[in-house]
Parts: C-alpha cells; structure tokens; sequence
C-alpha cells in the first residue's frame, strides 16, 4: 500500500540520520576553531588569585539596546513543498458534535497535529540532498547517438565499471532481475543456468544448472532466496544454489511476481492460470484460471499490488487475489499483448501491441489512454525506471525515452545496440543503469538519470549490512500486509463499507416473505404437577406462540415503515365544511 | 443529692438530643412531628405512672430509698416530671397537656418529595461543581496519573543540610581547615532570622481569634438561615415573594441597561409563563382545584389556598396594564410601527395621537416605568421578528421567482430599486426640513395601507431612520424639529436620556442581529445596516449562492450524497437495534437496515445504461505519434523500406489485416454485456399465490399478476457504463474479504461519511511520517505511572489553576 509514500519517508529518515551524524562533525571543529582563537575581543584583563583565574570582560552597554532579534522561529515551509505533502482537507468541525464541546476541541487538535506532520514531512525534504542527473547533447547532435563506450570513458571508475557484458552464449536466452536495492542480479538462461551475483562487486554467489529448462527467475524477500520457473515446477532455492523448495502447486509456470509487503508469490502459467502464493506461510492464497490462453505477459502494480496480465485478445486484466474473477479488464489493443509495465507510483501503465503501437494509460483513472505511439517495428518489451525513463526493447535495440507518459519528444533519450535479440530487461533501483539480457548473454548499460538519487536506508539498503539485512527481514515480516487488503484503491480501507444495491434488494426480498422463526423451548421441571405432558406442552406453545408473534408484529411494522405492504388509497383532502355550505348549490350526479 | 444530680444529667441529654433533631434533620419535619406525638403519649401514660407509683412510695419510705439508688445506676424510666410533681403545683402540668393541636403531618409521599426534591438540588450542586474540571480533562491531549506531580525542585547549596562530621578524622580536618580560615560556618541572615521567628504568640492568638469569629458568623448564618426555613408564617412568605419579585423587576431594569439581550430574553421568559397559564388553565382547571372545592365548604384552610390559587391564576394571565396597552397596539394592526414613528419623526403638537400618548404617559405612576420600557422591548421584539419573517418571506419568494422568471425578476429589482431610491430621498428631505417630513410621514400613512408585508418591511426600515434620525438630533441639537422630536420624547417616557440610551441599545441588538442574518446568508460587508436599507442590495442576496448553501449541497465528498443520507439513517438505526431485543428481530432489522438505506437511491433516477456499446473508435481516438525507432538487425531489409511514408501506411495496413481482430471487440462487448446481465439484480413481485387464480403444486402465477406487483428498483449506474472497453467488476474490487476490514458502522461523534474519512485520512505511521510526528500523532491518551498509587481527585482540585493537561504540552 502506498509503497512510495513509505519510500519517499524512509529516504528522508535516512538522510536526517547522516545530516545529524554531519552535524555533530560540524560542531567537533567549531570546539576546535574554539581552541585557536585564545583571545576574545573584548577581553580587559585577567589574572590569578587564590589559584583561581579571573577574567574580567568589557561589557557592551549599547549591545542589549542594538541587538535585534536573531531568531525568528523556524524556517517558512514553502508552500509548493507543503502542497506536495498536504493530506488534504480536515473534518469540517461544524458538522462534528456541540458548538465548543471537548469532541470538537479534540478533533481540532487532531487537525493541527496533522498539519504539524505535513509540516514536518515537508521540512525532511532538505534532507533529500541528491539530484538526477541527465545526458546533454552539443548543438546538432543527438544524445541517443552517445555510446556506452563514450559514456564509459567520460565517467569516473566506479561508474564506468557498473557497465559491462557478460557472454554467456551456451545456456541462453536469459531472464534476469534485480533485487529490491538493486544490489544483486539473478540470472537465468533457458538451458538450465541459473546464477545469482552481485553485480556491483562482480562477486559470484553461486552458479548451477538445473537440467530443466528455466522460463522466469524472480527474487523472494531478500537475496537470500529465489524462485525459478521451471519446466514443471516452480522451485526456491537459497543463495548458495540448494534447492529449498518445490511448489508443485505452480506448474508449468511462464512467469513469476513477487508481492514484497504482501510476501506472495504470484505466477501466471501457460495453462492460464494464476496463482497466488504467501512464502512465509507456503500456502497457496487462491489459484484462479484465466481462460484468455497462456500468460506470459505479467507484471504487477507497486502501488496496490494488483496483477496485470496481457492477453492475446488485446485485454489487459488486474486481478487480486480475492476474488476469482478479473477486478477489470481493459480492452487496450485490438491485437494480441507483447508486454506491459507499470511505473513505481502506479500512475501509468505501458502496453505493447502486436500492432506495433506503444499504448501510456492512466493506471488509476481506468480506461483513459495518455498516449498513443507507433514504434516502427515490433518491440518485445518495455520497462519503466524509477524516474519514469521508458525503455523499449525491439529486437537487438534497445531505446530510452523521457516525457513519454507527458507526450514530451518522438527522439529517443539513449540507444543501445546488443549482440542478440533481446529477452528481458529491468532498471536497476537506485542505481542509473539499465540490465538487458539477451539470447547470448547480460549487459549493463549506463542510463543517467534513471535511477532514484536518494535511497531511504529503511526501505532498501543498497549497503545493507548482514545484521542490517536480518532486522529488516524480521520488521517486514512484522508489518506484512495481508492478502485480504489487495484492491484497486489500497486507500478504500479507510472508507466506510455502505451495502451495493444489490444487498439491499435482498434483505427487501427477505422481508417480503417472513418466515416465522423456529423456537425451540424446554421448560424446566416445575413441581405440583405443572410439569405433566399437558401442562408442558401448553406452556410450550405459549413462549413458542409469544415469541413468533413478537417476531412478525416486527416484520409487519417495519414492512409498513418501507411501504412494502398493501398500499392504502390516499384520501384527497377536503376542506373543512363550514356551516354554510350546506347553502351552496350541490354537485349534480351524473 | 444524687437523684438531683442524676435527673440534671438526663435532662441536659434530652436536650441534646432535641438539639441534634434539629440541626441534623431540617427537612423531615413532617417525622419529628409525629414523634412527638408519639412521645406526648408516653408521656401522659409515664406521668400516670409516676402518680402511681407515688402514692405506693408513701406508704413506705425504705422502698423509696432502694429506688434511688436505682434510678443512679440509670435502669428505672423514672422521669423528671416524677419530681416536678412534687416541686411544682398540678396545674402546671395540666396547662402541658392543653396544648393546641398540632399542625397536619404533611402526608407521606409529598413529604417523600420534598425531601428528594431537597436532596436532588444538593447534589446537583455538588456534581456541577465538578463540571469544570471534567471538561477540562476531557478535553486533554494527555492526562497523566497520578494528576498531583511532585514538583521536581533542585536543592540548592543553600538549602542543603550543613555537613554532619561522624568520623574523628573528619573532625580534625574541619577544625584544621577551619584555622585556617578557609571554610567559614554560615551565619544566618537577618531576614532568614525574621521569616523563623515571623508568628509571635500574639499573632498566632490574633489569628486563632479572627478564625473563631469567623466560625461564629458563619455559625449564625446557618442557624437564621436555618429558622427562615423552619417559618411557617404566610405573612411572611407573603413578603419573601414580594421581595423576591421586587428583585427580580430590579434585576430586570439593569439587565435591559446592561445586557438587553438577557432582559428580553427574561421578558420572554415571564411572557412564556403567562402563555402557559393561559394554555393549561393549571391554576384554574385543575383537579386538584376541583377536589378542594368539595371540601372547601368545610375547611377553612382549603377555602384559603383556593382563593390564593385563583389570586394566582389571576396573577399570571392578567398582563399589568402596560403590557396590555402594547397588546392592544399589536393586535390594533402592523401600523402601531408606523404611528409611533410618526409621533417621534414629526413633531406636531395637536397630532392626536402624540396628545394620547402624552396622556398615556403622564397617566403611567413612576413605578410602570419600568412596565414602558418593558413595553417598548416587546415591541422590538416583535418588529425583530417580523422583520426576519418578511427577510425570510422574501427570499424564499425570490429564489421561487428565480427558478421561474428571470426577467420578471430583474424587472421587479429595477422597480424595487425605484423604490429604494425614493425613500433614500424620502429620508434625506427628512433630514433637511420639517415639511418634508411632514410630507413623509403623510406619505408613510398612505404605504401604511398597502398589503401586508411590504408595509411591515417598511416599517423596519422607518424604524432605522428614525434612529439615525435621532441620532441626527444628536449631533445637531441647534435644529428647530430636533429639537422638538426630543421634547416630545421627554413628554412620553419622562427620562429622555434614558430612552435614547434604550433605543440605541435596541438599535445595536437589531444591527447585530441583522449582521448574523446577513452573515448567514453569505453577504460580507462592514456595514450590513446600510444595505438591509436599500431592497436593492437584499434583492441580490440570493444570486450569489450563499456558503451555507454550498455547505448543504456537497459534493466534494468520495461517496455521494446519498451515501452521506444512508448513514445517518444508519446511526439512526443502530439506536433502535439496541433498544430492541432479541437475536431473530435483530436480523430482521438488520434487513430492514440495508433497505432503508436503499431508498435514497431509489428516489434518484438512474442514466440509462442498458444500451451499451464498445466503441472501439473511443480508445483509438489518441492520436498516435510516430517514435522515430531504429530498425533491428532481424528486421534490417524491411526497415529501410520503411524511410518512405506511404509505404509505411500501406506496411501498416498490411499488418492490420494480417491480424485482423475485429472479432476481438464483439467478444468483449459480449462478454460485458454478459458481465452486466449477471450483476444485476433480480426483480422483486409482491404478489402472491392463491390471491385471484388458483395454485397449488405445478402451478406457476400468471404472468401478468407477477408484472402487476413487481416493485420498480432503480438500477445503479455502472462506473464503467461510459467506457466501451472497460470491465470493471466492482464484486470483485471492492470484495467481501476487504468490506470486513472496513468500518461498516459510522462512528461516535460523526455524522457524514466524508467527515469520519477526513478524520482518517493521514498516516500515523512510522514509515510515513517523520518520528516526531509519529510520536505527537501516536501519543498515548493516558499516561500512568509504575507503581503509584492513583488517588481519586480531591476537591483542591477545584483550586487548581492550572490544567492537568497542558502541562505536559508546554514541556514538549
């Protein structure tokens, strides 16, 4: 729920902690600035007495008069930043209990803490220090036609090694992913070959085949655990290789999701269905048949959790694992779907057409289509980064586009040419790269401006420690959400539930035929012979005859009060005769 | 001796004891009367047997002295009356027994209820007292136990013990160091030595005196308070009420100086007593009247409380003569307004009607002034309110004219206005000469004979001007008219100074009331008086839609205004859950419930939704741009076919009808359709088998009956029935699972659904907000303290100037 909200927070409590931690470094040389300045100017004299220094200091006299006052409270919020931040607006306190009563005065004292953390939230701002950056091209040139070898070159070490090639042209073609951080990649060719690195460091974690072929990879919760989809199964495995598990409750799966706050694991399967899974548990949520053929087309909404399947019929459909049927489903193209994505804050969804068109729909006003692009030949795959950069896969070619969601530009931002066709890519979080792998091998281009600048340590660490990592396993397991909660607007839990019209026309219907309700009563045991057989019974029948008469008497009364009952004709309202009507000329019969 | 001594000592704890009786038990007088009515014949049966036992204790003297020593020891019921018959002669006892009757007991139940009625005031007063400090906990960010802090006070130098030596060592370093002259003992100063020595014997007797007097007084304030309770005297009652009425007129005159809101407000009050007397006829019909009747032949007494019954009655519908006078001014007619604006705003001296009043006023005795001025606030009052009834009238007149002829209307402001401005020069030739006015107001006699409510309105603006009219005067008292209008006010009320300060004070009641009117409806302006003058302005008030308005009709809200109606019709219901029993009613109500809050979109018309089309022109209709894309090396050959752009359409085309998908839309506008057709719900028929045709086993109702008795259900409209390809299932969205979790039930203190949702809309959380907010936001309501005792308040509380919460705030 809300996922970037809590991002954008964390990332914030992040920064205040290395802002404090730079602050007390700041203080530490102000004292030893301190130390060199023996002197004070207005210093007069000063000696030692008793063994006791005593200094004497001229004193201003003017300085009280002249001083002004130096602090004018806290810093002005401007009011952009507080509109970003603003909850919106508060209860209206005239509708809300006695003029001046204590509910009113608590609910205004709700608002104004409310207001205090708008504020709050918007004065953490200052501690989001980083910018994007952006590639600029000279006058007359393009920035699509800068190289990865240009870029490697102009840019610092660090940066230039976070671009590679890996040649891997036995096993392929490859899926991969990223982790939540972006620190580690996983990596899986169709032939069997599964391996997991982190690719920062280039440090290798582990390499296996598993002598089936492979369809999707996906990471669990943390990098210590994966999820394969293989030929018949989906299997988990750990970060040393060993298989951990085997769903066999996922079969023949085409392509996994994993839900982190939900901790499910999601798979469409080439029989078409889905299957929704909680990996703290191992239980199979819901697993529900499509019937729209194979789905291998998936991803899922980071805002609300929502599955969104592509499907040859041109339809998009969400579903939840609530419900056994599609929560919506849009037809986007009038030809089968390549590929689809949606951003990180769940405003836009991207699809691809066989048609050879680029669709940007609203994700959240359902139906509406932003844009609508035409790509000049098939393309197989599209990703969004964090900073809303699209990429598009189109064969070996791989392009970048800004604005695309605003119509801004047709030129592509960055180009890219690979060895082979291109099977899957992703941006790297928090990192300005973007990871394309191929039929023979992976590569890591170097995006700028792709990537969120600054990470909030809370949510994910690209640097996370080991213990660090264990904490936030265990806090994320606390505050796991539950499956029930997955809908299209994750805020309706805040809403207050009104019954459909369709529950109403029930209870009417229930109404309509009362049936007198059973009542099942023994009396206990009386003495003086008033607990023979007929006495028993006669009491029996009167409870039994009191109660369900009470119980119709209701039904009658409250079937009057909605005028379900014989309708009673309304007599038209006469005036009041007075005595000398009696004198008026009388209506003639006819 | 001793049988002296003995009998002193019980008599000192009869009385006593009668002493305890009184002070202790005021309001159970009904009770002690009949104990000592008790007692009386113990009495009389004791004395017979002292007689008795007299008379055998002269036959022998040894006895009696056995006796004595008895009655020490406190076992013989011997009596004082025992010796008294010795001392004293007979007829003193006698003159005991012929006493007077004693008053009537007052009878059990009354009794009963003057004592509740006693007890109840007593702790009403006792609990409100509290009033106060409760709101002021309730109203609390936080409330933290034990609510008495200890200060956390540091200890000074000063104030810390002097240094105790135990050890011999330490000793002999003090006394070194003390050689030296390097620690000095610290001698107290001389106003530490005043503040130890500040109370002296005498001042502590001083004091001791003043509290004892001030107990004694407080001592004799109970017991005459306590005695003017005990009265039984009419007489004196009698006076208590004059009193308490002489009070209540004094209290009445200086209010209405005062605070003329609180004066009339207590006119009204006495206003409303007479209606209700006049209403009920209690005084007058009661059954308690007609039962005393019967016996009122008989006694006395009843004869009395009757006729102070009907001297009630009289009393509260019979207006003082003053007050009828008004009345008669009111029923005469909506002129009385306009005459004595007429009086005031001209001054002629044979005007008849300024002679009857000058009459009227030389009639009325000082004491009635007051019954004036009361008069003359009742006529405002009156004015007031049908001045807002025609502002009230009028707009509601106009906004019907709104709906239906705008031109009509805009005619009528044109000659409204025509209007307004004439007056406006009415009032200012007023203000420049006597004949003019003179025409005014004869001017003023004829508009007095038009309809109604346009004169009633009139009148209030005639009022307004002769205020400012006055005020006029004022300012220039060397104006001849002025000059007279005032002396024709000193004529009619005797103190002219104090009228003007009444009619200014009336004037700024009315302003302000006007103001709040005004400020009601939405129209914001420094100076509201001025426009109530002129219709013009009035005339706009309802074009521009006034904030109330808006605030009825809101539709900001995520749910719609239906939803809003439901759920105070839910409240509602709720109420009536609880009041009701039983599990099967329960569930009956609970269908009732949902049905109830079925109506309301019932009454709304649902767009028609049932012709549903996909129009896939709809989806298609953005114009698609083309992205200048490089050519992969798979497709490289087709790509540079693609540079030139018609053949590009035609490629384009080529795939279109390679893939020709028309069939994809029919499929989905099926398979919506289908969707629609499942989601709705099924019919409802109120008719029933065996009514009109014959039924039984394989025999169905006709047709036609089931048609005739099917209820019209308003379908709701579909959020997707605007958009040809989408399918939303709304079942699916908005599931069971997740309507479990969400709150079905409207809160407390809530009575829209916008607002509970207001209330809930900003995270609390640690992940969404920063710590501090957290922390504010997630504050504990209560706070309590490990292992202390948690006192309940004590009445120093009461004392308490600080609030137990803000405290805590001030902190943060």
């Amino acid at each position: 729920m809300a996922k970037m909200a809590k991002q954008q927070q964390q990332q914030q409590r992040h920064r205040q902690h290395q802002h404090q931690q730079k602050h007390r470094r700041q203080q530490q040389q102000q004292k030893h600035q301190h130390k060199k300045n023996d002197k004070p100017q207005n210093f007069v004299r000063s000696e030692v007495k008793d063994g006791v220094r005593i200094t004497e200091f001229k004193v201003n006299q003017n300085a009280k008069a002249n001083r002004r006052p130096q602090f004018k409270g806290r810093k002005v919020v401007p009011s952009n930043l507080l509109q970003k931040y603003t909850k919106g607006e508060g209860v209206q306190l005239k509708a809300v209990g006695r003029k001046n009563s204590y509910i009113q005065k608590k609910i205004k004292m709700k608002e104004k803490r409310i207001k205090y953390a708008e504020e709050e939230s918007a004065r953490a701002e200052i501690l989001l220090p980083e910018s994007k950056g952006q590639l600029e091209a000279e006058e007359g040139t393009y920035t699509s036609h800068i190289t990865q070898t240009e870029i490697k070159k102009a840019v610092d070490i660090t940066t230039a090694a976070k671009s590679f090639d890996l040649n891997l042209d036995q096993f392929g073609p490859y899926k991969m992913q990223f982790t939540q951080n972006g620190r580690h990649l996983l990596l899986g060719g169709r032939k069997g070959h599964l391996a997991s690195l982190d690719w920062i460091t280039k440090k290798l974690h582990y390499e296996i085949n598993v002598m089936e072929s492979i369809h999707d990879v996906c990471w669990l919760h943390t990098e210590l655990m994966m999820a394969t989809a293989q030929k018949q199964w989906v299997y988990i495995y750990d970060n040393q290789g060993i298989e951990l598990h085997c769903l066999k409750k996922m079969d023949r799966v085409l392509k996994l999701e994993f839900l982190p706050y939900h901790f499910l694991l999601c798979s469409g399967s080439e029989t078409g269905f889905l299957t929704w899974l909680d990996v703290t548990l191992g239980k199979e949520i819901i697993r529900t048949p499509t019937h729209k053929g194979r789905l291998d087309v998936m991803c899922q909404n980071p805002y609300n959790a929502v599955l969104c399947c592509g499907h040859p019929n041109g339809t998009v459909s969400m579903w939840t694992p609530n419900a056994p049927e599609p929560v919506a489903s849009i037809l986007c193209h009038p030809h089968p779907l390549r590929a689809i994505d949606v951003d990180y804050t769940g405003k836009y969804m991207a699809t691809l057409g066989v048609d050879r068109q680029m669709k940007i729909w609203d994700a959240r006003n359902l139906g509406q289509c932003l844009q609508d692009y035409t790509i000049g030949s098939g393309a197989s795959n599209v990703a969004f980064s964090h900073k809303n950069l699209l990429s598009v896969a189109i064969g070996n070619i791989v392009e970048v586009y800004r604005n695309v969601t605003l119509g801004g530009t047709n030129q592509a931002y960055m180009r890219h040419k690979a060895g082979s066709m291109i099977t899957d890519m992703q941006f790297c979080p928090y990192e300005d790269v973007l990871g394309i792998s191929t039929y023979k091998g992976y590569s890591s281009l170097i995006i700028p401006g792709s990537g969120e600048p600054n990470f909030d340590a809370l949510e994910a660490n690209p640097y996370i420690s080991k213990s660090g990592r264990k904490e936030a396993e265990v806090k994320a397991l606390l505050s796991k959400v539950p499956a029930d909660l997955i809908t299209l607007d994750p805020l309706s839990i805040g809403q207050v539930d009104t019954p459909t019209l369709k529950e109403k026309l029930e209870a009417k219907k229930a109404l309509l035929y009362v049936r007198k309700p059973k009542v099942d009563f023994t009396p206990r045991y009386r003495m003086k012979g008033k607990s023979g057989s007929s006495q028993k019974f006669k009491r029996i029948q009167k409870v039994r005859e009191d109660t369900q008469r009470e119980y119709l008497k209701a039904a009658y009364t409250q079937r009057k009060e909605l005028g379900l009952g014989k309708k009673k004709k309304q007599q038209k309202e006469t005036k009041p005769t007075e005595v000398l009507d009696r004198f008026k000329p009388k209506k003639k019969v006819k | 001796m001793v049988k002296m001594k003995t009998t002193s000592v019980r008599e000192k704890e009869q009385e006593d004891e009668e002493l305890f009786m009184v002070s202790g038990l005021g309001n159970t007088g009904g009770e002690v009367d009949d104990d000592n009515e008790v007692e009386e014949g113990d009495d009389q049966q004791e004395a017979s047997h002292a007689q008795l036992l007299s008379s055998v204790m002269k036959i022998t003297k040894k006895e009696r002295m056995q006796q004595d020593v008895r009655t020490s020891m406190g076992t013989s019921t011997l009596d004082t009356r025992h010796l008294l018959t010795r001392l004293l002669p007979t007829t003193s006892i006698r003159k005991e027994k012929s006493k007077s009757t004693l008053s009537v007991p007052l009878e059990k139940s009354v009794a009963r209820r003057i004592k509740r009625a006693a007890g109840y005031e007593n702790v009403a007063m006792e609990v409100n007292k509290w009033a106060k400090v409760v709101k002021v906990q309730r109203e609390s960010e936080q409330l933290r136990f034990p609510l008495k802090q200890s200060g956390v006070s540091l200890k000074t130098v000063e104030k810390t013990d002097s240094v105790q030596m135990k050890t011999p060592l330490e000793k002999e370093v003090y006394s070194l160091l003390q050689g030296a002259k390097l620690v000095e003992d610290k001698n107290e100063s001389k106003e530490e030595e005043i503040a130890r020595k500040a109370l002296s014997l005498d001042q502590i007797r001083e004091r001791n005196r003043e509290l004892w007097r001030q107990k004694e007084l407080k001592r004799r304030y109970e017991q005459k308070a306590r005695l003017m309770n005990k009265s039984k005297s009419r007489k004196h009652h009698r006076l208590l009420r004059r009193e308490k009425l002489r009070k209540q007129k004094a209290m009445l005159e200086e209010l209405q100086k005062t605070d003329p809101e609180a004066a009339l407000e207590c006119l009204q009050e006495l206003e409303r007593s007479r209606i209700q007397e006049r209403m009920s006829l209690r005084h007058k019909t009661s059954k308690w009247a007609h039962l005393q009747g019967f016996r009122a032949n008989r006694d006395k007494t009843v004869m009395a409380a009757l006729k102070e019954n009907q001297r009630l009655y009289q009393e509260l519908t019979t207006k003082s003569a003053k007050a009828e006078e008004s009345e008669e001014d009111d029923s005469s007619g909506d002129a009385k307004g306009g005459r004595e604006s007429a009086v005031q705003g001209t001054d002629e001296p044979l005007n008849p009607w300024t002679k009857q009043r000058q009459s009227l006023a030389s009639k009325s005795s000082p004491e009635d002034e007051s019954f004036t001025r009361f008069k003359k606030f009742w006529e405002e009052v009156n004015r007031r309110k049908e001045a807002d009834l025609e502002i009230q009238k009028q707009l509601e007149k106009e906004k019907e004219e709104n709906v239906k002829i705008r031109g009509q209307k805009q005619e009528e402001d044109k000659k409204q206005e025509k209007e307004g401005v004439v007056e406006e020069e009415n009032n200012s030739m007023k203000e420049g000469g006597e004949q003019t006015k003179k025409k005014v107001s004869k001017k003023r006699l004829q508009k007095l004979q038009k309809a109604k409510d346009q004169v009633q309105k009139r009148k209030h603006k005639k009022t307004e001007t002769e205020d400012s009219g006055e005020q006029l005067s004022k300012k220039s008292p060397g104006k001849k008219g002025n000059k007279k209008c005032k002396k024709t006010l000193g004529t009619q009320n005797q103190e002219p100074v104090n009228i003007d300060d009444l009619f200014d004070e009336v004037e700024i009641g009315i302003k302000n009331k006007v103001q709040r009117k005004l400020k009601k409806l939405g129209v914001n302006s420094k100076e509201p008086w001025t426009e109530v003058k002129t219709k013009k302005k009035k005339k706009k008030v309802p074009d521009v839609v006034a904030p109330s308005e808006i605030e009825e009709f809101d539709f900001t809200s995520k749910h719609n205004q239906e939803n809003i109606n439901e759920t105070t019709e839910r409240a509602k219901t709720l109420q009536e859950l609880e009041s009701l029993e039983g599990e099967s009613v329960n569930k009956l109500q609970e269908a009732v419930q949902t049905i109830k809050d079925s109506n309301a979109p019932s009454n709304t018309p649902a767009p028609n939704h049932n012709k549903l089309q996909v129009d896939p022109n709809k989806f298609l209709q953005v114009e698609s741009k083309r992205l200048a894309t490089a050519m992969p090396d798979s497709v490289g050959e087709s790509g540079e076919a693609l540079d030139d752009e018609e053949q590009e359409e035609s490629a384009e085309n080529i795939i279109r009808e390679a893939f020709a998908d028309d069939y994809l839309m029919e499929e989905f506008s099926s398979e919506k359709a289908e969707a629609i057709k499942k989601d709705q719900p099924g019919s409802i028929s109120l008719a029933l088998p065996g009514w009109g045709d014959w039924t039984g086993p394989n025999r169905k109702m006709s047709n036609r009956k089931i048609r005739k008795f099917r209820l019209r259900v308003a379908h709701a409209p579909r959020k997707d029935s605007k958009l040809g390809h989408v399918l939303y299932n709304e079942n699916a969205d908005v599931h069971t699972n997740l309507r479990k979790a969400m709150v079905s039930q409207l809160p407390y203190p809530f009575k829209s659904v916008k607002d509970f949702e207001a209330s809930v809309r900003a995270p609390v959380g640690r992940l969404f907000v920063p710590e501090t907010a957290h922390k504010k936001l997630t504050a504990p309501p209560i706070v309590t303290r490990m292992g202390t005792v948690i006192q309940p308040m004590t009445e120093d509380e009461l004392l308490c100037s600080e609030t137990p919460g803000k405290g805590w705030n001030k902190k943060r």
